[in-house]
């Protein structure tokens, strides 16, 4: 049988309580050879700084994880992707096709944001 | 957008919830094509779950105040799988209604033996379990005289993107659903009643603690991520 999903539900203002120190911004260590920085702002619908947003980047190689600064800015500490090697018997254009997927899943980093209550709609400092 | 997440998840921008409008895209999400990402490096590198990072009661001293309640249930994914060694991170307020958070300016107590946060990974059934006390209800500003309903942050990582969600776990009966924005900004009424937990006989700890059953259920592995649905 088919289940229903859970559906989600706001971040909150409050998230750093909770998920602040189990995955952190350095998907791998600052010295490691290959290491680049991903850094961006978030800014809201009217040119604004979000200063509680949430980023989180995916790539096979592991997950980061920054709450944005005061100024909205995040930081992220990874490696290029890596192209996988999964391979393995099929028609010829299913061979193309598993390719043409591995390009276009493998060689990014998926990143999404969270952001909760702007200051001021809650009992929040800005 | 798969029939399944249809009406499941609040829309980014939910007019009665004031915040959303200037924080939510107004352009349709860049999906990419392709198959969808799964980490193969292990989700907690370095890090291990501590053995009481589950029971919010035991991280001070004392004991905190408040009404020690247990939840617990299954993180199973559409067709009924259960997700094992899912990382699941809880946060809440105090029984007063309040966070353990600098920015929380709200006028109730802090409770010196409560920090409200905890976590654990999902065993090879599914199944997780927290023991904490029932938070509060609180005021906020997102119109006059408003109030959250007493919920405990959920947030659930497992190794598939299509599968991470962050929620809130409710309780039954509370009368503060019907006038809160968050809640009510989930289009169907089913999908939100599975956001409200289920008080348990099984759970409950004869003269100890009220027991909640709630289930989570994300997307299969290689699902459509959930944002989909607002990039219509």
């Amino acid at each position: 049988m088919r289940l229903s999903l859970t559906p989600s539900q706001t971040v909150g203002p409050f998230f750093r309580i909770g998920l602040s120190t189990t995955i952190g911004s350095h998907v791998v260590g600052e010295g490691t050879p290959s290491a680049v920085r991903i850094s961006g702002q978030v800014l809201d619908g009217a040119g604004e700084p979000v200063p509680d947003a949430l980023i989180e980047t995916w790539q096979p190689e592991g997950v980061g994880r920054c709450a944005t600064d005061e100024e909205g800015h995040f930081d992220i500490v990874t490696i290029k992707p890596a192209r996988n090697g999964e391979g393995g018997a099929g028609t010829g254009a299913q061979r193309r096709g598993r390719r043409r997927d591995r390009r276009a899943a493998s060689r990014c980093v998926r990143l999404r944001a969270w952001t909760a209550h702007a200051p001021g709609d809650a009992h929040v400092l800005p | 957008m798969a029939a399944s997440t249809h009406r499941v998840h609040p829309p980014n921008d939910s007019p009665a919830y004031g915040s959303s409008r200037l924080r939510a895209p107004r352009q349709p999400l860049h999906l990419l094509p392709g198959r969808l990402a799964e980490l193969t490096a292990p989700l907690l590198a370095g890090e291990t779950i501590g053995a009481l990072d589950h029971d919010l009661t035991r991280q001070h001293d004392g004991e905190p105040l408040g009404e020690r309640i247990t939840i617990s249930g299954r993180v199973l994914d559409e067709d009924g799988n259960p997700v094992t060694r899912a990382l699941i991170e809880v946060w809440q307020a105090n029984a007063a209604g309040r966070y353990a958070h600098r920015a929380d300016q709200h006028r109730a107590p802090l409770d010196p033996n409560f920090s409200g946060a905890g976590r654990c990974l999902t065993d090879p059934e599914g199944g997780y379990r927290f023991i904490t006390i029932k938070p509060g209800a609180y005021p906020w500003r997102n119109h006059p005289n408003a109030w959250r309903p007493a919920h405990v942050h959920f947030s659930v990582f497992s190794p598939a993107f299509a599968q991470r969600l962050v929620t809130q776990m409710y309780f039954p009966g509370d009368p503060l659903f019907a006038q809160d924005p968050i809640f009510s900004a989930v289009p169907d009424e089913d999908a939100r009643r599975r956001l409200v937990a289920r008080w348990s006989l099984e759970l409950t700890e004869p003269e100890w603690s009220l027991g909640y059953q709630w289930d989570i259920v994300v997307a299969g592995r290689e699902a459509t991520p959930l944002d989909d649905d607002a990039s219509e």
